[in-house]
C-alpha cells in the first residue's frame, strides 16, 4: 500500500510538472519579427554539428541545421523533420528513407555572405556526405550509429565509403545495419546527425565550425566569442505553421553569453535577456513566485547518482553498496535543500524514458536497515569514505546534506570537490572509488542509458564508470539491442534494471527536471523534454 | 591577501641605548602600548576571538555540523536572524552563530600554525642570507624574491595540481611556502646592519661559535620587528586562507570555516538572505583588524625611532 502511495505521489508530481506550462497564449495571433536574447552560460565549445556534444554546443547547432527525424514535444515519438517517411524492413536491419522535397541549404551564410551550395536542394548524397564526414572528422559520438555496414572500414580509413549507406535516387537513402539495433531511429535524433552541405563544409574545412550551414529556420550571421552568437531568420525556410503562414516568425535569436548567475537574473529583470534556463537553487523560488505565468519545469531524460566502483574496497561488497542507498532521504533532500527541481530516484531509468518502470523495487530512506547490512557487511564501527564531485554549487548541496545523512547510520562521507574536466578524467581511468556523475540521454531509448552505463562492454571511457558486472545484465542488454519487438525489448530492459538496481553499482539518486523563464513578451515558447537546450524557437514570437 | 608582503621594517633601527637593561626595555614598550588606544583594543579583540575558539564547544548554541531542516522542516531553512538564533541559520537548518564561533577555531589555529611554520623557516634562512652575504645571501635574497613576484592563486593552484587535491594540507603548504619570505627580509636585514657591531665583533674575537653569535647575541636583538612582521602576519594568513576556501580550496564541507560560509551564502545576498554571508564576513573583518591594531601597536611600542 505504501509503494502504491509513493508511486501516485510521483506519478502526480510528474502531471503536475508536465502541466505547470503556461496555457493562455494559444489564442492570440502571432506577430513577426524581434529578437530573442536566450542567455548561455558559456562561450559553446563547437557549432559544428559533429562536435556539438555539449549542451551548450548544441543550443546553437540545433538552430541551424536539422537531422532527419526529431523527437516529439513529449518526447516519446519520432517524428519526421529532413525524411517525409521510411521503412524498415522484417527483422530492423534496413531503413529506407524518403527525403521531404523542396527543402533547401541556407543561400546566405556568415555575415550575409552567399553560402557555396548556393541555396540548392537538399538530395540523398547530402545524407551520406554527412554522416560519411563525422567519422572522417572522428566525430565522438558517431559511435552511436556502429551497427551501420561498414562503420569501422572507413572509420580506420580502410574504405573510401560508408558501406552501409546507399544513395538509391535523389531522394531516396537507404542504411543497411551488420546487426540489428533497435534504436537505430531514435539515434537518427540526435543533433550529430545533421544534415550539411558538402560545397560548404569541402571549401571550408575546419572554419565550418565557425561559419557553418545547414537547412535550419535560423542562420550563424556573426560569432563575437565569450559576447555572443548571433544568428538571424532564413528567409526559406521549409516549414509553414498551421496557418501555412512562413516560419519563422523571429527576426533572429541571439545567444548571449554570461557566465555568472546573479548578472543573468539581474539582466533578465532588466528585459536584456529573454530567456533564462536552469534556473540556480537561490532564486528559484523567487522565480516561481514572481513570474507564474512565465515559467515552465518538466522531467527530462537525465539522471544524478553517486557511483560505487564495485572492485574498490568498501564498495566490492554488495551490502554496503545497498546500505549506502537505504541511508539517504531522497524526498526529503529534494524538497528541503532542492526546491523540488528534482524527482526522487528509485532506479537509472527516468519517467518519460520509454521502458521507465513505475513498479520498480527499490530502496526507501530507511537508517535502520541500513546499519544492520554495515554490521552485517563487518563495518558496525562505521567507516570513512570520500566522495569527489565536479565543482558546481548544486552538487556541493547535495553533497552536503547526503554527508549529514550518512553521519546518521556512522558513515564519515568526506567531500572532494575537483574541476570537471580533471573529475571526469580520473572517474574515467578508475581512480576514483566514490564519485558524484549524471547521464543525460542523447535520444529517447532505455539502451542509450542501460547499455552505455552498464554493459561490461562499456567499461571507462564509454559510460560503465562502476566497472559493474552481471554476466545476465550483460546478456539482456544485448539481446535487446538486437530485436526488434518493442514489448520483447521493453520486458528485457525492466529485467535488466531490476537486477542493476539490487546490485546496486550506484547510489540513485534523483532524475532532472528541466526548467526556464520567459520574458512577458515571448509567446509559444514549449520548453523541449529532452532538456532546455532543444527548446524548438521556430514558432515563438514576441509582442511588440 | 597581499598584506603579507608588506614589511614592516625594512630597514634596520636605531641601536638599542646600552644603559638598560632588556627587562626594562620591554617593560617600558609595554607602558607606550598601553597608552595605545587601537593596540589595546586589538589586544582585548583577540584575547576574546582566542576565547571564543577555545571555549567553542561551551559557548555555541548549537552543534554545528547539525543539520536542523531534517528534523524542523523548512522552517529551519534560511531562517532569519532571531532570539533562537542570533544569526540565523544557513539552508541546511545549521546555527550560524555555532559555525561562526567554531570557525574561529579553524581561522586563528591555521594563523598561528602557519606564523610559526613561517618563522621557523624565515628566522634561520633571514639570518644566515644577512650574517654571512655574499653568494647564500645572493641565493637566498633570488629566492625570496622570486617567491614575492610569483602571483599567490597560481602557486597555490599549482600545488594543488601537484598533490592532486584541494585540501587543508595543500593550502597549508601554499600559504607556509609563501608566507615565510617577508620574515626572512626582516630578519635579513637586522643581520645585516647588526653583524657589524662591536659586540658581534667582540664576540667573533672570542672565538665563539657562529651558532652562538647567531642566536644568542644577534637574535635577541632582532626580536622586536620580527615579533611586529609575525603579529601583522597573521592577519594576512587569515584573510587568505579565507580566500582560499571562498575560491573551494582548503576547508572542505562541512567544515565550518569563515571563507567557505561567504562562498556558499553569497548568492543568498540578493535574494534576500542577507546573513549566511554577513555574519563570517563581519568576523573576518573583526579578526584581521584586532591583528593590525595589535601589530602597528607593537611596532609603535617596540620601535624606539617613533619615540615621543
Amino acid at each position: 500500500m505504501k509503494k502504491m502511495m509513493q508511486f501516485m505521489g510521483v506519478l502526480l508530481f510528474v502531471t503536475a510538472l508536465l502541466l505547470s506550462g503556461p496555457a493562455a497564449w494559444a489564442e492570440e495571433e502571432p506577430q513577426y519579427g524581434g529578437v530573442l536574447a536566450w542567455r548561455i552560460t558559456s562561450d559553446p565549445p563547437a557549432l559544428d554539428p559533429a562536435h556539438a556534444n555539449i549542451v551548450i554546443s548544441a543550443r546553437g547547432a540545433n538552430l541551424y541545421c536539422e537531422t532527419l527525424v526529431e523527437i516529439s514535444k513529449d518526447g516519446q515519438e519520432l517524428l519526421p523533420m529532413l525524411a517525409e517517411s521510411w521503412e524498415v524492413n522484417e527483422d530492423s536491419t534496413v531503413w529506407t528513407f524518403r527525403l521531404r522535397p523542396g527543402v533547401k541549404f541556407h543561400k546566405t551564410g556568415y555575415q550575409g555572405k552567399p553560402t557555396a551550395n548556393g541555396g540548392r536542394e537538399v538530395v540523398a548524397a547530402d545524407v551520406k556526405y554527412s554522416f560519411e564526414r563525422l567519422l572522417r572528422e572522428k566525430a565522438a559520438r558517431a559511435y552511436f550509429l556502429n551497427s551501420i555496414k561498414g562503420y569501422q572500414e572507413l572509420f580506420d580509413e580502410k574504405a573510401d565509403s560508408w558501406e552501409g549507406i546507399e544513395v538509391l535516387d535523389d531522394r531516396t537513402v537507404r542504411f543497411t545495419l551488420s546487426t540489428p539495433y533497435a534504436p537505430f531511429l531514435a539515434a537518427l535524433s540526435y543533433t550529430a546527425f545533421s544534415i550539411v552541405p558538402h560545397e560548404d563544409a569541402e571549401k571550408l574545412g575546419k572554419d565550418f565550425n565557425f561559419q557553418p550551414v545547414g537547412t535550419g529556420p535560423f542562420i550563424l550571421n556573426d560569432w563575437k566569442h565569450d559576447n555572443e552568437v548571433i544568428f538571424r531568420k532564413n528567409p526559406d525556410y521549409w516549414r509553414k505553421d498551421s496557418a501555412g503562414r512562413a516560419l519563422p516568425y523571429l527576426d533572429g535569436v541571439n545567444l548571449v553569453v554570461i557566465p555568472d548567475s546573479s548578472v543573468a537574473y539581474l539582466e533578465f529583470g532588466k528585459g536584456n535577456i529573454d530567456v533564462l534556463s536552469d534556473i540556480p537553487n537561490e532564486f528559484y523560488s523567487e522565480i516561481q513566485e514572481k513570474y507564474r505565468d512565465q515559467f515552465q519545469s518538466c522531467p527530462t531524460l537525465a539522471t544524478q547518482y553517486y557511483g560505487m566502483a564495485v572492485n574498490k574496497e568498501p564498495f566490492d561488497d554488495v551490502r554496503v553498496r545497498q546500505a549506502f542507498n537505504y541511508a539517504v532521504n531522497r524526498e526529503a533532500i529534494n524538497e528541503l535543500v532542492l526546491h523540488n527541481t528534482f524527482i526522487p530516484g528509485k532506479g537509472v531509468l527516468p519517467p518519460g524514458m520509454p521502458g521507465y518502470n513505475p513498479d520498480l523495487e527499490s530502496y526507501t530512506y530507511d537508517p535502520e536497515k541500513a546499519k544492520t547490512l554495515l554490521k552485517e557487511a563487518g563495518y558496525d564501527k562505521g567507516l570513512t569514505v570520500t566522495l569527489q564531485y565536479n565543482n558546481n554549487p548544486r552538487h556541493k548541496m547535495i553533497g552536503e546534506a547526503v554527508q549529514a545523512q550518512m553521519a546518521e547510520i556512522g558513515i564519515k562521507m568526506e567531500l572532494q570537490a575537483s574541476e570537471l574536466g580533471a573529475h571526469y578524467d580520473a572517474v574515467r581511468r578508475g581512480d576514483v572509488p566514490f564519485f558524484r556523475a549524471g547521464w543525460s540521454g542523447d535520444y529517447p531509448d532505455p539502451d542509450n542509458f542501460l547499455y552505455n552505463l552498464f554493459c561490461s562492454d562499456n567499461f571507462g571511457q564509454k559510460g560503465n564508470y562502476a566497472r559493474y558486472k552481471n554476466d545476465d545484465v550483460d546478456a539482456w542488454l544485448k539481446e535487446a539491442r538486437s530485436i526488434s519487438d518493442t514489448d520483447k525489448r521493453m520486458e528485457l530492459y525492466r529485467k535488466a534494471e531490476q537486477q542493476i538496481v539490487k546490485d546496486a553499482p550506484w547510489m540513485f539518486l534523483f532524475y532532472d527536471t528541466t526548467n526556464l523563464v520567459s520574458n512577458e513578451k515571448v509567446r509559444n515558447i514549449h520548453l523541449a523534454s529532452m532538456g532546455e537546450y532543444q527548446t524548438p524557437l521556430t514558432e515563438v514570437w514576441k509582442v511588440k | 591577501m597581499t598584506d603579507v608582503r608588506q614589511n614592516a621594517f625594512d630597514t634596520a633601527p636605531e641601536e638599542n641605548p646600552k644603559a638598560l637593561s632588556s627587562g626594562s626595555l620591554w617593560y617600558e614598550a609595554w607602558l607606550r602600548f598601553r597608552r595605545n588606544r587601537l593596540a589595546m583594543l586589538g589586544l582585548f579583540m583577540i584575547l576574546a576571538l582566542v576565547g571564543i575558539a577555545v571555549f567553542a564547544p561551551q559557548l555555541a548554541p548549537f552543534d554545528p555540523y547539525k543539520q536542523l531542516i531534517w528534523t524542523e522542516g523548512s522552517k529551519a531553512k534560511l531562517a532569519a536572524p532571531s532570539w533562537a538564533h542570533l544569526m540565523g541559520t544557513d539552508a541546511y537548518g545549521r546555527d550560524i552563530m555555532s559555525r561562526v564561533f567554531y570557525g574561529a577555531r579553524l581561522s586563528l589555529q591555521i594563523g598561528f600554525l602557519a606564523t610559526v611554520v613561517s618563522l621557523l623557516i624565515g628566522v634561520p634562512l633571514g639570518a644566515i642570507a644577512g650574517y654571512y652575504g655574499g653568494w647564500i645571501d645572493d641565493l637566498i635574497s633570488w629566492l625570496i624574491n622570486v617567491i614575492f613576484a610569483f602571483p599567490f592563486m597560481l602557486f597555490v593552484l599549482a600545488i594543488v595540481a601537484v598533490l592532486n587535491n584541494p585540501s587543508m594540507i595543500a593550502v597549508f603548504t601554499a600559504i607556509g611556502l609563501v608566507s615565510w619570505v617577508s620574515i626572512a627580509r626582516v630578519a635579513r636585514a637586522q643581520f645585516l646592519s647588526l653583524r657589524e657591531r662591536e659586540y658581534v665583533e667582540s664576540a667573533r674575537a672570542l672565538g665563539l661559535p657562529t651558532r652562538t653569535i647567531l642566536f644568542k647575541h644577534i637574535l635577541p636583538n632582532t626580536l622586536a620587528p620580527i615579533i611586529v612582521q609575525a603579529t601583522l602576519g597573521i592577519g594576512s594568513i587569515i584573510l587568505m586562507e579565507a580566500g582560499l576556501a571562498f575560491l573551494g580550496f582548503g576547508a572542505q564541507p562541512p567544515e565550518p570555516s569563515w571563507g567557505l560560509m561567504i562562498s556558499d551564502g553569497q548568492q543568498y545576498l540578493t535574494t534576500g538572505q542577507w546573513w549566511w554571508a554577513f555574519f563570517p564576513g563581519m568576523a573576518i573583518m573583526i579578526t584581521v583588524l584586532a591583528f593590525n591594531f595589535l601589530g602597528d601597536g607593537l611596532r609603535d611600542a617596540l620601535d624606539v625611532r617613533l619615540k615621543r
